[in-house]
């Protein structure tokens, strides 16, 4: 979406949308390599937002029960803390129900969101659900949520089984509304490299290194409740691949304005260079009025992205689905809502893509040791 | 083996990390301790509750050390129990915890029972106990109480249940 060049030199007045530059490589796209490897659990925030993406990502939403009030979300909460950390330190659970999954973490992250009707519920934070876009074809079986658990890590076994812990521990509290499962390209990871999504297009060229100031201003709240809370945009979005595929390689970097192999912008460079959107040839604009890249630019809006691919199992007709699980971290919606207006009012991807699932959560700020997750507001 | 998943059982959980730790170095360490909930679980005979508590009691001295028995608010009457052949019933003589071992409170083993309860344990409360052992000394603990997946059987004295023998 927002394509700021974070690798390139810093040009004085290269255009508000070419502005942040750093150094070097995006740190986060680094997979780590042992099964050993823990995360850190505890902290200013919680894990799972700037931690290197892993492999494979599981997102949980739940619905309150009825009679579930903010007391008893606060003693979920609780239960919820002590086992997140246990397991993302590969220990088991209490009272696990199998215990010997839980050896061997591999950069297991968890984290706990808020959805609107909890925030409401709470009062102490806004946060309004998005507004419809035209381009929408939202599913309820992929919308909304009161809660959601958002698992990452490099081996799938883990992350099956912290879900079900995990959602063990909410059954006397909420219901599942839905589940999605997400994958990414190992090599891209290994490499440090921007993962590339089942189009074949890097995804997330625009991210800042999360080191970097621009990302914590990008991403990380500062109110007083809420020092070190985020929120969370999930859109699913289908990819019809039999039609983009029949598209020849010069008119899919076209729609996108970047380079297929490189993720380079069609007016040169490499992935992390500023485009330059002026640029013009024989046929016109190089990066086309209508490209993906040139409309996600707003300049002033920022978003975290750290999406994953998914793919469903084929229906009783033998089809299936397959696109990408958006997943996009900023300070304030508004960020996120402004960029979606834009593509959404004109955008040549939309031909290919269509948004079937849509929801928002307010990550609550990490705790430490003792404390619990979402303390400072439930 | 698999564990049937049949009934919507709730547990309490007293955390390890949080627990007590008495200085006294005549009592165990406890860690990971928790709680059973057992919110909709009273007996259909009487209307009470009942649970049982898990952890991990470490004795780090050169005695050995017997937990007899445990004493709560929330339990008029608590007992320690063992599961032989998928029955359960008290341990006579309370749980030995030698000199330099651990010794795990688990489902399906060694347990402390919680036992006529009026009002039910919900998940994410905190439940303290304090355990009883032969030489007098007392050790208080404090953990969450966490809902679990675990059949309503193996909580009752007497019937065994065949799919409880592998727990």
């Amino acid at each position: 979406m927002t394509q700021i060049a974070r690798r390139t030199i810093l040009k004085a007045g290269a255009g508000a949308a070419a502005v942040a530059a750093t150094s070097v490589g995006f740190s986060a796209a680094t997979k780590n390599g042992s099964t050993n490897t823990v995360e850190p659990f505890f902290g200013k925030f919680q894990s799972g937002i700037s931690t290197a993406p892993q492999e494979h990502a599981t997102w949980v939403a739940f619905n309150l029960l009825p009679e579930t009030n903010l007391d008893e979300l606060g003693r979920l909460l609780r239960v919820w803390t002590t086992d997140a950390s246990r397991l993302m330190a590969g220990k088991e659970a209490l009272v696990d129900n199998e215990s010997t999954l839980a050896i061997g973490p591999s950069n297991l992250t968890i984290t706990f969101g808020f959805g609107p009707r909890v925030i409401a519920l709470s009062g102490k934070a806004q946060l309004e659900d998005l507004p419809s876009f035209g381009i929408d074809q939202l599913d309820p079986k992929w919308s909304g949520g009161d809660l959601v658990v958002q698992v990452c890590g490099n081996d799938q076994v883990k992350i099956h089984h912290a879900i079900r812990e995990l959602t063990t521990d909410a059954k006397p509290f909420a219901q599942i509304k839905w589940r999605q499962t997400g994958f990414l390209p190992s090599l891209d990871l290994s490499n440090s490299q921007t993962p590339r999504n089942l189009m074949g297009q890097k995804d997330g060229t625009a991210n800042f290194n999360p080191d970097s100031a621009e990302f914590n201003q990008t991403v990380w709240k500062n109110e007083t409740n809420l020092v070190g809370a985020t929120t969370m945009v999930i859109r699913r979005i289908q990819m019809k691949l039999d039609d983009w595929e029949k598209l020849s390689p010069d008119l899919k970097e076209k729609v996108i304005g970047r380079k297929l192999d490189s993720g380079a912008p069609l007016s040169g460079g490499d992935e992390f260079t500023p485009a330059d959107l002026d640029q013009t040839d024989h046929h016109g604009l190089v990066i086309p009025g209508d490209a993906h890249m040139r409309r996600a630019k707003t300049g002033e809006f920022k978003i975290h992205r750290r999406s994953y691919s998914y793919q469903t199992e084929s229906d009783a007709s033998g089809n299936f689905d397959q696109g990408l699980i958006f997943v996009a971290f900023q300070q304030n919606l508004d960020q996120f809502i402004k960029i979606q207006q834009r593509l959404d009012a004109m955008d040549s991807l939309n031909t290919w893509t269509t948004p079937i699932g849509s929801a928002v959560f307010l990550i609550p700020p990490g705790c430490e040791n003792g404390g619990w997750i979402g303390q400072t507001l439930i | 083996m698999f564990k049937k998943l049949i009934f919507g059982m709730f547990a309490v959980l007293l955390t390890a990390a949080c627990a007590d730790v008495s200085l006294n170095s005549h009592v165990p360490i406890a860690t990971d301790v928790v709680v059973r909930a057992n919110e909709g679980m009273e007996d259909a005979m009487d209307g009470a509750f009942m649970t049982a508590a898990f952890m991990t009691l470490t004795n780090d001295s050169d005695h050995d050390m017997t937990l007899v028995g445990a004493k709560s608010d929330v339990a008029p009457m608590m007992q320690i129990h063992e599961v032989v052949n998928g029955v359960m019933q008290e341990k006579v003589g309370g749980l030995v915890i030698k000199a330099r071992t651990s010794e795990m409170l688990k489902p399906g083993g060694n347990h402390v029972m919680l036992m006529g309860m009026t009002e039910p344990l919900k998940a994410g409360e905190e439940v303290t106990l304090t355990l009883l052992f032969d030489d007098g000394s007392e050790l208080e603990v404090t953990g969450p109480v966490k809902a679990v997946n675990l059949e309503q059987e193996h909580y009752h004295s007497g019937e065994p249940s065949p799919s409880m023998s592998g727990m």
